[in-house]
């Protein structure tokens, strides 16, 4: 639905006025008075390598760079985006196996709820959950060019509809510096194709690469809070 | 010759004037004078300069003991001495110095370790500290029949400081403590039984090694056996007289026989002798039998001197006292004993005005009380009464609510029209035509004198007297019962139309207070830290080092939210700055006082004063803030670190949880209109969270935000 840029506007525009009717009827303290914090994320699965066969070790990494906006005692709404980088084999029509690049990068919306109420922090520090809505696109790019023919080496661009879940704790270091790290876990829409199991489609390759690179996944970011 | 004569008149003049000022001025006893070094010191250079002054080869375990004693010890001394409640360079202070110099007048080493202070307190007490700091409970002075008694008392006092007991007992308590871990194999209370055994012996110490003292004294025996029968009686009033409730009858109001049938039972001393173990001391009787056998054993005989200083002075003394404790019991909502009290020194003064307003303040308590449903959280079934006091207890549980409030207001209003001018009598006076108005009154009507000659239903119908014809009064009386009336239809839509409680509370944290508050004072913050996973909870020194820093932090978020703000703290203070301290003092009692009145809407015992602040300061809004922070072992960690195995990749988050703490830190915060005697913000906030820097900046800084938003 988001490939519609009519609707993925409509989406973005009614998360901020959302936010922005929180912030009139309530009154926003952020952290000393600064409500905006820059951030930069770094993301990876406990296993550190993309899996276990040769030629698939590396750090198994997304960074994220964010923005959010503290618009109530509770929540901040911001824009967040991710660069993954990963690799996947695949089986050509052959059956000869050949290694392939993910490359994906992610941009969307993250809200975060801070659990004012069960246990008494104020956005944006303590203890939170962190829900991102991401348009994703990712293209995988045949390392080993096996996979069609004529050896092309892109294997074409794809885009998806991704979501993350996260929880963690921020805190504050002085009064400009925040430090956050938490679990996360996510999906994308392309897990509910019917053909996701089977299919050796470079879209769904990818995309069941990346599912697995998102399921679950350690938290660690630096921030900069500004008013 | 002439001269002399006028010489002699302008001295008795002057003399008179002064002593009758101690208790015929309005201002009650308060400190005065540069404050002394005790009060100014923190506990952290306390305990650092009496760790120094340990002998060197002193074992480290001892060493340690001591180290915690003196935490604990010097923390609520401390606490005690910023509370306002110990006074300093006023009259009955200066007086028992002057009585300490005659009692140690050979040995001025050990005086210059002593310090006397008195105590605002009606419990008749006296208790020394290691430190060396002698406190005497304004209920006990205005209890001894001479100053033989409270020369003994101090003595039994000095005795304790000379002989280390308050340490000493310490450390006894944690070598069995310690003594019993090798037994059992845990550290563990020792019994209840020796403890006070080894207390108790340490007080036969004390009234031995006082005596001793007191021996060298020119006061004659009978003053120490006197202060045994006065711990007797400590718990009864200082007289002995019927009370008369014509006492209370006033304008037209006369009570009727059936409501002051009570009989008098005996005044019978205290019934702890009958079971000597139960507390720290020992058996009154007990004692005093064994100071009587070591006087038999002197053989010694009366020597007729009960008083060193000048006796009107120590009479001077006990009346201020006494007066004070009139206050005392106000302010602690024992409104019977206060009026009571007052009863009984009306007797030598029956027209003082503090005594009226004392009666006043009394029934205005009463009144509030029982029309709230609340008569009995400050009244005790009169037949437990002990004493001539009986009638007054029997009294006051005839009168219906309407009945005491109508009493009450006429009292009031006589106190008001004595002064004249407005303050706490006058608030009083229309707080209680509301009251009227609000629970029992529809109109002036109710007060129109019964003319048929009968017995009136009601005797409130005749209370009013001459009153009734008086205009001014009866347009107040109606105006007032008016805007009760208001209030109560008020009320009673407020509760036709309340939303649940849960939501408000839930919208009103989401939203905030907006108090739009431009200029604050900031009075002086409590913070405590406890670790329940050790056997010493209280973190002392920390709690203390972090009250300071709190202000620190209130006064920074203050200024960053655009809100003038005045710090009213103890540890700010310098010896000069005597005027803050009485201030604190009179917030610290106001505070207290609020806290005491739960449901109850009162104005409180020292509202002029509160009402001198507020010009002072020129500021309404006064705001108390205090956390408590706590750190307590996990439930259930281990449970969780077994489930993290299981499920390894939140194994990180299980090792965490498993093998941190959890916390725990609640911050209040009170913020008091003065102006109209009512909270405008009660805060607490609980959160399961650490005290860490930024977690308490973000609150406090949202405490101010919400202050100042408007």
């Amino acid at each position: 639905m988001l490939r519609n840029p009519f609707f993925a506007s409509c989406c973005i525009i009614f998360l901020f006025l959302l936010g922005d009717t929180c912030c009139v009827f309530s009154q926003v303290p952020g952290y000393l008075g600064q409500k905006n914090i820059l951030h930069l994320r770094v993301t990876g699965a406990p296993a550190v390598a993309y899996g276990s066969e040769e030629g698939l070790w590396g750090p198994n990494l997304k960074w994220g760079l964010g923005w959010e906006r503290v618009i109530s005692r509770r929540f901040s709404l911001g824009l967040v985006a991710y660069q993954i980088g990963t690799k996947v084999r695949y089986a050509n029509f052959q059956k000869e196996n050949g290694l392939a690049h993910v490359w994906a990068n992610a941009a969307g919306v993250q809200i975060h709820w801070y659990n004012f109420f069960k246990r008494g922090n104020i956005a944006p520090i303590g203890p939170y959950q962190r829900l991102e809505v991401m348009y994703l696109n990712y293209r995988l790019q045949d390392i080993d060019r096996k996979y069609y023919l004529d050896g092309r080496e892109n294997l074409g661009n794809f885009d998806d509809l991704a979501f993350t879940f996260a929880v963690g704790t921020k805190g504050i270091i002085g009064t400009r510096l925040s430090y956050h790290v938490g679990i996360q876990t996510g999906t994308m829409m392309r897990i509910l194709s019917t053909s996701f199991i089977s299919s050796s489609d470079p879209d769904i390759l990818g995309a069941a690469r990346l599912i697995r690179h998102m399921s679950f996944n350690l938290e660690c970011g630096i921030g900069y809070l500004f008013k | 010759m002439k001269t002399w004569v006028y010489a002699f008149v302008g001295y008795c003049i002057l003399f008179g004037a002064v002593g009758a000022q101690v208790f015929h001025d309005d201002h009650r006893l308060s400190s005065q004078g540069p404050i002394p070094p005790a009060f100014l010191l923190s506990s952290q250079s306390k305990v650092a300069r009496a760790l120094d002054q340990l002998p060197d080869d002193e074992p480290q375990e001892v060493r340690d003991l001591k180290s915690d004693f003196y935490e604990e010890s010097y923390y609520y001394t401390n606490k005690l001495l910023h509370s306002g409640k110990v006074l300093f360079n006023d009259p009955v202070s200066t007086y028992l110095s002057d009585l300490i110099d005659r009692l140690l007048i050979h040995d001025p080493a050990l005086r210059a370790q002593i310090q006397v202070y008195a105590v605002r307190s009606s419990n008749a007490n006296a208790f020394a500290t290691n430190q060396g700091l002698l406190l005497v409970n304004l209920g006990l002075i205005s209890r001894v029949n001479n100053e033989a008694e409270l020369a003994f008392i101090l003595c039994h006092e000095i005795a304790h400081f000379s002989r280390q007991h308050p340490i000493d007992i310490y450390l006894q308590g944690e070598y069995r403590k310690e003594a019993r871990k090798n037994i059992l194999g845990k550290r563990e209370e020792y019994p209840l039984f020796e403890r006070k055994q080894y207390s108790q012996e340490k007080e036969q110490e004390a009234d031995l090694v006082g005596w001793e003292l007191y021996r060298k004294t020119p006061y004659d025996y009978q003053g120490a056996l006197g202060a045994f029968d006065l711990i007797q009686t400590a718990e009864l009033p200082f007289g002995n007289t019927d009370f008369i409730p014509e006492f209370l009858e006033i304008k037209g109001l006369r009570f009727p026989d059936s409501y002051t049938r009570a009989t008098i039972p005996e005044m019978t001393p205290l019934q702890v002798d009958t079971v000597p173990d139960v507390g720290t001391h020992p058996s009154t009787s007990v004692r005093k039998k064994y100071l009587s056998d070591r006087i038999a054993a002197y053989g010694l005989r009366p020597s007729g001197t009960f008083f060193l200083l000048p006796e009107k002075r120590f009479f001077r003394i006990r009346e201020v006292a006494r007066f004070e404790l009139c206050h005392l019991y106000l302010q602690e909502r024992a409104y019977e004993p206060a009026l009571y009290h007052a009863f009984l020194l009306s007797q030598r003064y029956p027209k003082h005005q503090i005594l009226k307003e004392t009666v006043a303040y009394a029934l205005y308590g009463l009144a509030k009380y029982a029309n709230q449903g609340q008569f009995w959280d400050v009244h005790k079934d009169y037949s437990v009464q002990n004493g001539p006091e009986r009638k007054l207890y029997y009294l006051m549980e005839q009168l219906s609510p309407d009945e005491l409030t109508t009493l009450a207001m006429l009292h009031s209003l006589e106190c008001w029209q004595n002064r004249g001018t407005a303050g706490r009598m006058a608030a009083m006076t229309r707080d209680l035509m509301r009251e009227l108005g609000i629970h029992h009154v529809t109109d002036v009507d109710y007060f129109s004198p019964n003319v048929s000659g009968g017995e009136p239903d009601n005797f409130v119908q005749n209370a009013l007297g001459d009153l009734y014809q008086d205009s001014a009064f009866l347009r107040l009386l109606t105006l007032e019962i008016r805007n009760g009336k208001s209030i109560r239809e008020n009320r009673l839509k407020k509760e036709a139309y309340r939303l649940p409680r849960t939501y408000l509370q839930r919208e009103l944290a989401l939203k905030g207070f907006n108090l739009g508050l431009k200029k604050i004072v900031l009075v002086e913050p409590y913070y405590q830290k406890y670790d329940e996973r050790k056997e010493k909870s209280i973190r002392y020194l920390e709690s203390e080092e972090k009250e300071q820093n709190m202000l620190q932090t209130l006064e920074k978020h203050a200024s960053a939210c655009g809100i003038q703000h005045i710090s009213l703290a103890s540890h700010l203070l310098d010896a000069s700055d005597v005027a803050s301290f009485r201030d604190l003092a009179v917030l610290n009692e106001w505070f207290n006082e609020q806290g005491l009145h739960q449901g109850v809407d009162m104005i409180s015992t020292n509202h002029n004063e509160i009402y001198r602040l507020r010009k002072k300061y020129q500021c309404d809004h006064f705001v108390w803030v205090g956390t408590f922070s706590t750190v307590t072992k996990r439930r259930n960690a281990a449970f969780i670190v077994g489930a993290g195995v299981v499920v390894f990749p939140l194994l990180p988050i299980a090792l965490y949880y498993g093998l941190t703490p959890a916390h725990e830190t609640m911050l209040y915060a009170s913020i008091y209109d003065i102006k109209t005697g009512k909270y405008v913000l009660q805060f607490p906030k609980k959160m399961r969270l650490k005290d860490k820097d930024d977690l308490m900046n973000s609150v406090l800084y949202d405490l101010m935000y919400q202050i100042s938003y408007p």
